[in-house]
């Protein structure tokens, strides 16, 4: 299994009751709350992280993209990665993902990309999303066009990285005279793409067609198992058998030294994600025409819902234990759902750098060794 | 709801329309919110008893996608203009509620031959910025829904309305509405430079008191339609037709016999 170190970079120094009395952390709560002395530690203190993860023999480490919101402080990932390209030297790098549809010209993310490919000379990780719902609040742009755009600018993406240039390109949303762009990227056709996803029905096919490898975002394990078969049965409907590479589950993992004692050091952290960092109205995240009326159904009824830590652990949606808990549970999760890659936070919610370096080194030494060659075994495989 | 409405489905560009029609005299066409239809059917009751009242659904509501024709308003405007020219009305009195207001003057300001006259009751579609609005969009659908309304009473009884209304034929509402409203938001900003060019008599009807198009907008409208009535109901909100039923109903009428 690929073991991937995955940060949010969560403004921890948030005022938590601030966020909790606003009732969101996003788009309309104010950046008066941020301080740049404490945001300048805290960026300095992740990008550490990560360069550690990757020192540390972690597989690769992740970056993502959200906006105006304390959930995570990055606007503009590529500003994170290129600042970790020249000293990520062992695992890869990997953006997790560009927000396609809030673009008015994409070929700023074919362009960014390609500058990372070739900085990482190969070991880049593109990452293409449509962006949560609340981003068509803060940037505006029309949800009922999101899939749209989303599929259009993935098309101009991978024509303008494979097809020799300048070529015409005239989609609805997207047209240009000329695509040719400079640089190309160092891997050949273009580097791997990962593309995280809640696990919509019409995401996953989309990504079992394109044989791209899945993230499943923040998701109980049974739910994740769940997507990871129709990602099967829609690879088989395209024709081919999918790889268990192609499944990531994006989780957390915190170790202590006994069960207990990591749940009573984590818990405080996970609070301040569940309660703080995430919350927010389901129907504002699901504006109309972003998803399917089903979908949008699903994540309005969760109104007033939200998993508690205890929840959070039970139902398998972050791994919390002793080291030899967090092993059994995730060999038990990685042969039911039969993924092969995991996108793990080890920094999560309001976590202080010390705790998450010390996670990390645990994550390292505990987890990493004995899962390198480990592939799912029995039914989530086959299934 | 009243007795005589006919009913009739048109293909238009591939999209199924429901036209209904109801009453004999001067032709009104009553276009709508796009939301809460049962007070706007008791106002269409109202006018028929002096007016032959017309009325053309939006191009949604029916499917869970939308017309693969319709990107912005001004396609919902040409749309509602090809259906008008198909069922060839003429000496059209049109009335437009909120978002019926907004497609009536799109049409307007490209062709008034088939118009007698327009009034336009609370009609987004321009901007007036810095002025504090409630954005409908951002808010959970029972807050959204209490914002059109000033009376409390009127709004408790809207959310009941909504309520009622099955998710999925909410969802596929809002979902329209959001294809033509949400960017730009509620507004286009190629309107209000043309719309000196409406040469029909024109009344334009606010609430006072509404929170959604502020007087303010209004306002602006009043000063670029030439020659046109500015009537401000009192203590009424976004919604005239709910709030202040009986006053939209005889100021049509009036407006209608040309006062």
């Amino acid at each position: 299994m690929k073991i991937f170190n995955f940060h949010l970079m969560p403004y921890a120094a948030a005022d938590m009751d601030a966020i909790r009395e606003h009732g969101t952390s996003w788009v309309t709560f104010s950046n008066s709350h941020y301080d740049p002395k404490k945001g300048a530690k805290l960026y300095h203190e992740y990008l550490d992280q990560l360069e550690r993860a990757d020192e540390l023999g972690f597989d690769g480490v992740l970056v993502n993209e959200h906006h105006q919101t304390a959930y995570g402080l990055m606007p503009t990932p590529g500003v994170l990665a290129g600042a970790l390209a020249r000293k990520v030297k062992r695992g890869k790098l990997a953006v997790l993902g560009r927000a396609l549809p809030l673009l008015e010209n994409p070929l700023s993310v074919a362009e960014e990309f390609a500058i990372l490919d070739n900085l990482m000379e190969g070991r880049f990780v593109a990452g293409f999303v449509r962006g949560i719902g609340a981003e068509y609040h803060n940037t505006g742009m029309n949800p009922t066009e999101s899939n749209a755009r989303f599929t259009e600018a993935h098309d101009l993406i991978i024509r303008a990285w494979t097809e020799p240039g300048p070529f015409e390109f005239y989609g609805k949303y997207y047209k240009f005279n000329t695509v040719n762009v400079w640089p190309r990227p160092y891997q050949e056709p273009h580097p791997g793409i990962f593309i995280p996803t809640s696990g919509s029905e019409s995401s996953i096919r989309w990504i079992a067609q394109k044989r791209y490898t899945v993230a499943q975002t923040l998701a109980p394990i049974d739910v994740v198992a769940r997507t990871f078969k129709q990602f099967r049965q829609e690879a088989d409907k395209a024709g081919y058998q999918a790889s268990s590479d192609q499944l990531g589950w994006s989780n957390s993992i915190y170790i202590g030294d006994t069960d207990e004692k990591a749940v009573r050091e984590v818990r405080i952290h996970l609070e301040n994600y569940v309660s703080g960092f995430l919350s927010t109205d389901p129907t504002f995240m699901s504006p109309p025409g972003y998803s399917s009326i089903e979908s949008l159904m699903r994540a309005r009824a969760k109104v007033g819902q939200r998993f508690t830590v205890d929840e959070l652990i039970q139902k398998g949606v972050v791994l919390v234990g002793s080291p030899e808990t967090v092993r059994q549970k995730l060999a038990e999760y990685q042969d039911l759902a039969g993924f092969n890659n995991i996108f793990t936070k080890t920094q999560m919610g309001t976590m202080p750098h010390d705790m998450a370096m010390e996670n990390q080194d645990a994550v390292a030494k505990e987890i990493l060794p004995y899962f390198r060659d480990r592939l799912p075994q029995t039914k989530g495989a086959a299934a | 709801m009243t007795s005589n409405v006919s009913e009739i489905s048109h293909d238009v560009r591939g999209t199924l329309v429901r036209v209904r029609r109801s009453g004999s005299g001067p032709t009104v066409l009553l276009l709508g919110s796009g939301i809460d239809s049962a007070p706007e059917d008791l106002l269409a009751e109202a006018i028929s008893r002096s007016a032959d009242v017309v009325r053309i659904d939006y191009p949604w509501g029916r499917e869970d996608e939308l017309p693969a024709w319709l990107d912005d308003i001004e396609d919902l405007a040409l749309f509602i203009q090809t259906v008008v020219e198909k069922l060839d009305l003429s000496q059209v009195h049109l009335v437009g509620l909120s978002l019926g207001g907004w497609v009536g003057a799109e049409m307007a300001i490209r062709n008034t031959t088939r118009l007698a006259s327009l009034c336009l009751v609370g009609m987004p579609g321009i901007h007036v910025p810095y002025v504090q609005r409630t954005d409908i969009f951002m808010l959970p659908e029972a807050a959204a829904t209490e914002a059109l309304y000033e009376a409390p009473a009127e709004a408790a009884s809207a959310v009941e309305r909504m309520r009622a209304i099955p998710e999925p034929d909410r969802i596929r509402n809002q979902t329209g509405v959001a294809r033509v409203a949400w960017r730009p938001r509620w507004h286009d900003p190629r309107l209000d430079k043309w719309l000196d060019r409406i040469d029909v008599p024109t009344t334009i009807v606010w609430g006072e008191k509404d929170r959604f198009t502020p007087l303010s907008f209004g306002q602006k409208l009043h000063g670029l339609i030439p020659n046109a009535e500015f009537i401000v109901l009192e203590g009424c909100g976004h919604l005239p037709h709910v709030e202040k039923k009986d006053e939209l109903v005889a100021i049509i009428q009036k407006h209608i016999a040309g006062k």
